[in-house]
C-alpha cells in the first residue's frame, strides 16, 4: 500500500515535469516521424505489400518498439543526471520508500513513451493505418513491459557505471544490436535463419512480433500471449533487481 | 599559395587533436560496424541477392553515405564548442586566412570520414565483399565531396541556431530525411516512383547511387561521373557560402 502510494507520488512529480515541457516530447518525435514518412515507402516496396495500410501494420509496431527501446535505455542518463544534481539525495531524506522512488521514475518513462506512441499511431492512422483501438491498447501494454525492462537495465548500468562519457557508448553498444536483431527495421520474418535463431533470445524481438500480430488483428496468435508472458516475467525480475541495486547503492 | 599553406596548418593542428584520442575514433566506428554486420543479412534477404558479396556491394555504399550525411552533425557541434571556448577567436588574431581556417577544419572531417570508410570497406572485405579495390578510391572521392556538403550545411545551421539543444533537434530534422531519401537503408532502386523523383534533388542520393555503381564494378556507368559532377559543383558552392557567411557572422559575434 505504502509502495503504491510512494510510486504514485513520484510518478505525479516526475510526470508533471514531463507534461510541463511538451516541447521535449515533440522534439523526440522528429526522428520517428521522419522514419514513418520516409522509410515506410521503401519497406512497402521490398516486402511486396500492396497497400500503405499493410506497410504501416508491419512498420508502426517496429517504430513504437524502437522508440521504447531507446527511450527506455537512455533513461539511464536522466537517473545519472538526477544523482549528480542531488535530486535523488533530497528525495532520500523524505519518508518515501526507495522502491517507490525508483518505480515512480520508471513509470514516468513508460508514460512518456506511451504519449509518443499515441502521437505516432495517430499520425499513421491519418496516413492510412487501420487499427482496432482495443488491439492498440494491448500493444501499448506489451510496449510498456519492454520499456520497463529497458529502463531497469539502464538504471542498473547507470548505477554500476556512473560515468557520463562511458555510459553513452555502453548504451549504444547495447541498443543498436538489440534493435537490429529484433527486426525493428526490416521484420524478422524475412531474415536469414541464423538471425531468427538469435532473435529467440531477444525480448524486444518478442515484443515487436507480438505487437505486429496485434496490429494485424491476429489477437489470438500464440506469439501474443507468449510474448506477454515472457516480457512480464523478465520485467518483474529486472525491476526487482534494479530496485534492490538502487536501494543498496544509495544506502 | 598562402591559402593552401593556411589550410594545411589548420588541418595539421586539428588533425593532431583528433589522432591524439584514437579511442574516440574507435567509438565512432561502433555504430557503422554494428549495422554492417547485423543489417546486411536482412538486406540480403529482401533484395533477393544470392551472396553476401552482392549484399555488401549494395549496402557498404549506403552505409558510407549515411556516415557522410551525419559527419556534418558532429562538425556543427564541434564548431559551436570551438566558438564557445574561444578557440576560433584566438585563431582569428593570427595571420591565418579566414578561408584557410574554415577549409582546414572541414578537411579534418573529410579525412576522418574517409578513414572510417576505408575501415568499413576492409571489414566488409573480410566478411565476403568482392569489389575492384582500386575503384574504391573513386567512391571515397564521392564520399569526400558529400562530407564537404554535410559539414557546410551543419556550419550554416550552427550560424542560425547557436544553442546546443536546438541545433541537435534541427540537425535531426534535416539529416534524417536527407539520409532516408538517399536510400541509406534500402536502396532507391527498389523505392516507389515518387521517392525516386524526390531523390533526384538530393545530392546524397546521387552520391549513394554513384558509389554503389563503383562497388558493383560499374565504374564506367553514367551515374558515376554525373554524381561526381553534381557533388563537386554543390560542394564548391556550399564550402564557399558557408565560409563567407560564417566569417561575417563570427565577426559580429566576437566584436
Amino acid at each position: 500500500m505504502k509502495l503504491a502510494r510512494d510510486t504514485w507520488l513520484t510518478l505525479q512529480y516526475e510526470g508533471g515535469l514531463v507534461v510541463r515541457s511538451p516541447i521535449g516530447i515533440v522534439t523526440l518525435l522528429f526522428q520517428p516521424v521522419a522514419f514513418l514518412l520516409f522509410f515506410t515507402p521503401f519497406l512497402k516496396s521490398v516486402l511486396h505489400v500492396s497497400s500503405y495500410q499493410a506497410a504501416f501494420q508491419i512498420y508502426v509496431p517496429s517504430l513504437l518498439c524502437i522508440s521504447g527501446l531507446f527511450g527506455g535505455l537512455f533513461g539511464g542518463f536522466a537517473l545519472l543526471a538526477a544523482m549528480r544534481q542531488g535530486v535523488i539525495a533530497r528525495f532520500q531524506v523524505t519518508p518515501l520508500s526507495r522502491s517507490g522512488l525508483l518505480l515512480g521514475r520508471e513509470l514516468t518513462l513508460v508514460l512518456r513513451v506511451g504519449i509518443q506512441s499515441v502521437l505516432i499511431a495517430v499520425l499513421a492512422v491519418i496516413l492510412g493505418l487501420r487499427l482496432r483501438p482495443a488491439n492498440f491498447v494491448l500493444a501499448l501494454l506489451v510496449l510498456a513491459m519492454t520499456v520497463l525492462l529497458g529502463v531497469s537495465i539502464a538504471y542498473a548500468l547507470a548505477l554500476s557505471v556512473p560515468n557520463e562519457s562511458m555510459l553513452p557508448t555502453l548504451m549504444n553498444g547495447l541498443a543498436q544490436p538489440l534493435s537490429l536483431l529484433a527486426g525493428l527495421l526490416i521484420p524478422l520474418t524475412v531474415a536469414p535463419l541464423w538471425v531468427r535463431d538469435v532473435a529467440l533470445w531477444n525480448p524486444w524481438a518478442w515484443g515487436a512480433n507480438s505487437m505486429r500480430a496485434l496490429f494485424m488483428d491476429h489477437i489470438g496468435a500464440a506469439v501474443v500471449w507468449e510474448a506477454a508472458a515472457i516480457l512480464a516475467g523478465l520485467s518483474v525480475v529486472a525491476v526487482t533487481l534494479s530496485a534492490r541495486l538502487f536501494a543498496r547503492e544509495l544506502a | 599559395m598562402k591559402l593552401a599553406r593556411d589550410t594545411w596548418l589548420t588541418l595539421q593542428y586539428e588533425g593532431g587533436l583528433l589522432t591524439r584520442s584514437p579511442i574516440n575514433i574507435a567509438i565512432s566506428l561502433l555504430q557503422p560496424v554494428t549495422y554492417l554486420l547485423l543489417f546486411t543479412p536482412f538486406l540480403k534477404s529482401v533484395m533477393g541477392v544470392s551472396t553476401y558479396s552482392g549484399a555488401y556491394q549494395i549496402y557498404v555504399p549506403s552505409l558510407l553515405t549515411a556516415m557522410g550525411v551525419f559527419s556534418g552533425m558532429f562538425a556543427g557541434f564541434a564548431m559551436l564548442a570551438a566558438i564557445g571556448q574561444g578557440v576560433i577567436g584566438r585563431f582569428r588574431v593570427t595571420p591565418l586566412s579566414r578561408v584557410g581556417l574554415m577549409l582546414g577544419r572541414q578537411l579534418v572531417f573529410v579525412l576522418l570520414t574517409c578513414f572510417q570508410g576505408v575501415v568499413i570497406t576492409v571489414i566488409a572485405l573480410l566478411f565476403g565483399l568482392r569489389t575492384p579495390v582500386i575503384d574504391v578510391v573513386v567512391a571515397l572521392a564521392l564520399l569526400a565531396l558529400m562530407v564537404l556538403i554535410g559539414v557546410s550545411i551543419s556550419y550554416l545551421l550552427a550560424i542560425f541556431v547557436p544553442t546546443q539543444t536546438a541545433l541537435a533537434n534541427l540537425m535531426n530534422g534535416v539529416t534524417e530525411p536527407l539520409a532516408l531519401l538517399a536510400g541509406v537503408l534500402i536502396p532507391l532502386s527498389v523505392a516507389p516512383l515518387w521517392v525516386r523523383n524526390v531523390a533526384r534533388w538530393n545530392p546524397f542520393a546521387w552520391g549513394a547511387n554513384g558509389m554503389r555503381a563503383v562497388y558493383q564494378g560499374n565504374i564506367g556507368a553514367n551515374v558515376v561521373w554525373e554524381a561526381c559532377a553534381i557533388l563537386a559543383v554543390i560542394a564548391v558552392i556550399a564550402v564557399t557560402a558557408s565560409s563567407r557567411l560564417f566569417d561575417r557572422e563570427i565577426e559580429i559575434e566576437i566584436a
